[in-house]
């Protein structure tokens, strides 16, 4: 008996340490996590909040005031309406179509939901409704209005400009969109789809930034090599060709990477392999599940499935089933402009209680490291030849001085209809401008060239942003 | 001055410290049912009855049982708290009556169970003879859910007809009587093999199904008593040593073997339920969020909203309790488990007989060890398995095990309070008197 009540009082202790770290954990884990938890978006709490909150207001950089409510339940929006309409997935909806919004996605901070329940209390109490949280977003209302107005009529599309420093996002535009103010209006079937976020898109030649940094990590003394391009490579029973029958002839990387050979980059991502080319763009942050505190983005992929040369040659040029979002594409431009560090995007630059008592402000976070800081100096010197002399050459902002312009064009295949034109892709920035740390990518779907259409377009938004004085 | 009677020596209990207890206990349930009764709305009959019967029923409970044992009150009270918080809650959460008023009827029932686990607690150890005829009856019954299968992705319930009732559930405290039987035997190995074996292929059986929470409890259950009864440290250790080896080969294992794909995903739900990916993480993300949600004093009681959480009335129990009452609450029920289980250790320690004492300490065992399953499952320290919450969860046949189990423990305590009232007889003369 006597070592059978020794074994039970073992037995015991351990039970009520095991308790004791579970409470002790459930605290942290609570004390930790809550402020997450409940601003999840799929929190359905908010309906019922929003019947007894005034919701706060949503306010562009400028302290321009987007929306606003009065009394709980209502939304107001502001009067202009293209700004309204360019911003309308920015700002979100009352009906939560467009669910990455910032009436969506943080609704749980416009309601300020954090003291549960205390609001219900108040006004049974006094019979005042509880008012939400003011939400100060990092986006400029008046560069997006101009995007909206300069984008080409008709076509579908993403704009997205970021500072690659802090990792604010200055400006989202996505293409058809949606009037918040009257969600009656019929409206196309993907306007409510945020593509800068949520459509993943083939990047064609714009990825060739990434077989760029992968082939100078992997392949030494690739930079001095000379390359050759007849137009056309047959791999197998797999013919690659170069846009528009052009043949390259003889050259250097710099020349290839800025003329945009695919001959040159797809036989430059078979020496890589499909492993090699799939780590760079992993590290770039492909095929990862984005969790950020502000945006909810869609993953991007690349060689997910079959990982055979073919498949190597077609990721190497931005084809195939590699695909990326808008925004993703900006990060990565932004990436190599901030010496291979990537921020992560931020949306909400302040948040203030309905006293104007500020709770929390934007605080700038590393997502990630991506490559070295001299092989990022590497790439952005061949973008800066592209915008120089090579297809982006259209990028060039004119009487700009302070630093200098970088980028890549893509003309993205995306059908094998050969009628239909392809999307015309433009992403860089502003090299060592320390006033204007822009990262921006640009996507016109069916717009042709990206170096004719696209690039023209980011040259004029990236001066209206200087302009504008934005950081 | 007359000897101390059992009446006397009744009294004397009853007169101590534990009433104050009791009472608080039964203005809780009281509370809460009027508030759950008037509050928005037309008042509702059911709070406004069960107002009355929680602490009436507590009250006639406890008088019934000390009728019968020298029974613990202070277990008998903090059990009956737990019962009561489940009716509470479920009626408190879900907008339909149905399944608190399923549960007050289950707890009745369940009292019955109690006083028959208390008298089987109270006498000594079964016959063997009896046990290892029922042993394979227990292990036909394990395999019923086979026989009538329902929907559900795991099948471990049996429904015949519209009764449905979990085999592995009942089996819980039957093999918690039949090891504390084999293993308080200091016969040996082969006596002990016996026990063993029968306890292997009730784990094979729930491996098959698969009801990996109750796997686990019995498991746990197995060796911990194996351990106490037998005081084989070496063995034990090895055994654990051994599961933790197999766990992580069956780990490595799992995502290429197509028949444990649903316990691959759900394992993949568990690392990463933010992705959206799958269907059913939706459960544990709304189940982080009630969570959550409670804060430092939660909801209040009926304006939560843990119905959104899917099985909230069985799987996320206390995700719910969380949200209606709060984190700190929430902290004190698990204190009222951390007080169950002391008080039970010291009652097995004080046990007059190796049954007894593996007896009471087994079923407290198999009770905490369930609420730190379900528990850690639902603050997502751990996969969510399907275990109850003893005593709180909905479920039929999870209070009738559960109360079962306490009824072996009362059980128990009131075989030590008499043997305890003997000794100080005997040792006085007959002439101990209540001072």
């Amino acid at each position: 008996m006597k070592e059978m009540r020794s074994a039970i009082r073992l037995v015991a202790v351990i039970l009520v340490i095991v308790i004791a770290a579970v409470s002790i954990s459930y605290g942290f884990i609570i004390k930790e996590n809550r402020a997450k938890w409940i601003n999840l978006a799929n929190n359905t709490r908010v309906a019922d909040a929003k019947k007894i909150t005034v919701q706060g207001r949503v306010l562009d950089a400028t302290g321009l005031v987007l929306s606003e409510s009065s009394a709980p339940g209502e939304r107001h929006y502001i009067q202009n309406d293209n700004l309204r309409r360019a911003l309308s997935h920015t700002i979100g909806d009352q009906k939560n179509m467009s669910f990455t919004g910032v009436e969506n996605l943080h609704a749980t901070k416009l309601l300020d939901m954090s003291e549960t329940k205390t609001g219900y209390m108040i006004q049974k109490l006094t019979g005042q409704s509880p008012v939400g949280n003011d939400l100060y977003l990092t986006v400029s209302a008046e560069l997006t209005e101009y995007i909206y107005d300069i984008f080409p009529a008709w076509k579908s599309g993403a704009v997205c400009v970021i500072n690659f420093e802090t990792g604010a996002i200055l400006s989202m535009l996505s293409l058809p969109n949606y009037d918040p103010a009257d969600m009656s209006l019929e409206v196309q079937d993907t306007a409510y789809y945020n593509r800068v976020l949520q459509k993943r898109y083939a990047p064609g030649s714009t990825f060739k930034m990434i077989t760029l940094t992968s082939a100078l990590e992997n392949l030494s003394g690739v930079a001095e090599e000379e390359f050759a391009c007849s137009g056309i490579w047959n791999y197998s029973d797999f013919a690659l060709r170069c846009a528009s029958g052009a043949v390259h002839g003889e050259m250097s990387l710099t020349q290839a990477f800025a003329d945009s050979c695919n001959v040159t980059f797809g036989s430059l991502a078979h020496r890589l392999g499909a492993a090699r080319l799939k780590k760079t763009a992993e590290n770039f942050g492909f095929n990862y599940e984005f969790n950020f505190e502000d945006i909810r983005m869609n993953a991007s992929h690349i060689l997910t499935a079959r990982m055979n040369a073919e498949d190597a040659i077609q990721a190497g040029i931005g084809q195939g089933t590699t695909e990326v979002t808008p925004l993703h594409m900006a990060m990565i431009s932004g990436a190599i402009a901030n010496k291979g560090v990537m921020m992560e995007p931020k949306l909400i630059k302040e948040m203030k209680n309905a006293q104007g008592v500020t709770l929390s402000t934007m605080t700038s976070e590393v997502f990630k490291t991506v490559t070295t800081p001299e092989i990022a100096e590497e790439v952005a010197r061949y973008m800066y030849e592209t915008v120089r002399g090579g297809t982006g050459t259209r990028a060039a902002i004119s009487g700009y001085t302070d630093g200098y312009v970088c980028g890549k064009t893509g003309s993205a295949e995306w059908t094998n209809d050969k009628g239909k034109d392809t999307h015309a892709w433009y992403t860089g920035f502003l090299y060592g401008d320390k006033a204007h740390p822009y990262a921006i990518a640009v996507v016109v779907e069916e717009g042709g060239y990206g170096g004719s259409v696209a690039a023209p377009l980011a040259s004029k938004i990236l001066k209206k942003a200087m302009q504008l004085g934005l950081y | 001055m007359a000897g101390i009677t059992p009446e006397g020596y009744r009294k004397k209990m009853t007169r101590t410290y534990e009433l104050p207890l009791l009472y608080m206990v039964m203005l809780f349930q009281f509370a809460c049912m009027l508030l759950l009764a008037f509050r928005d709305g037309p008042v509702e009959t059911f709070s406004l009855m069960m107002s009355v019967c929680l602490p009436a029923g507590t009250y006639i409970g406890l008088k019934i049982l000390e009728r019968f044992f020298y029974a613990d009150r202070c277990i008998y009270i903090l059990v009956a708290f737990l019962l009561s918080l489940g009716v509470i809650l479920l009626r408190a959460v879900l907008k339909k009556e149905t399944e608190a008023s399923e549960q007050a009827l289950f707890i009745g029932v369940g009292f019955v169970f109690l006083l028959i686990g208390a008298f089987v607690g109270s006498r000594s150890g079964m016959n063997e003879k009896f046990l290892f005829f029922m042993m394979p009856v227990c292990l036909v019954m394990m395999l019923l859910p086979f026989v009538f299968k329902t929907s559900s992705a795991a099948n471990n319930w049996v429904r015949i007809g519209s009764v449905q009732f979990q085999p592995s559930e009942i089996m819980k405290p039957v093999l918690i009587v039949m090891l504390a039987r084999g293993f308080s035997d200091k016969d040996g190995w082969r006596k002990w093999l016996v026990y063993i074996a029968f306890s292997v292929l009730a784990c094979g059986i729930l491996f098959m199904q698969p009801d990996l929470g109750s796997l686990v409890i019995f498991f746990f259950i197995t060796v911990s008593m194996f351990f106490i009864g037998t005081g084989r440290w070496k063995t034990t250790l090895f055994v654990l040593a051994l599961a933790a080896g197999g766990v992580g080969a069956f780990l490595s294992v799992l995502d290429k073997v197509p028949a444990f794909s649903y316990l691959a995903s759900r394992i993949a739900i568990w690392k990463n339920p933010w992705s959206g990916e799958y269907e059913n993480a939706r459960q544990i993300v709304q189940g982080l969020i009630s969570i959550a949600s409670g804060g430092y004093f939660g909801a209040g009681l009926g304006l939560g909203s843990a119905d959104r959480v899917a099985v909230v009335s069985s799987d996320y129990i206390f995700a719910a309790l969380t949200e209606e009452f709060g984190t700190p609450f929430s902290l004190l029920v698990l204190g009222v488990y951390l007080l169950i289980l002391i008080r039970v250790s010291v009652i097995a320690m004080n046990a007059r007989s190796r049954y007894h004492a593996l007896l009471s300490f087994g079923c407290v065992f198999a009770l905490t060890g369930q609420m730190l399953l379900i528990v850690c499952g639902n603050l997502h320290i751990l996969p969510l398995t399907g275990v109850t919450l003893p005593f709180v969860s909905a479920g039929g046949s999870s209070i009738l095990a559960s109360m079962t189990m306490a009824g072996l423990v009362l059980g128990v305590s009131s075989v030590n309070a008499e043997d305890e009232y003997d000794d100080l007889m005997r040792l006085s003369n007959g002439r101990w008197r209540d001072e």
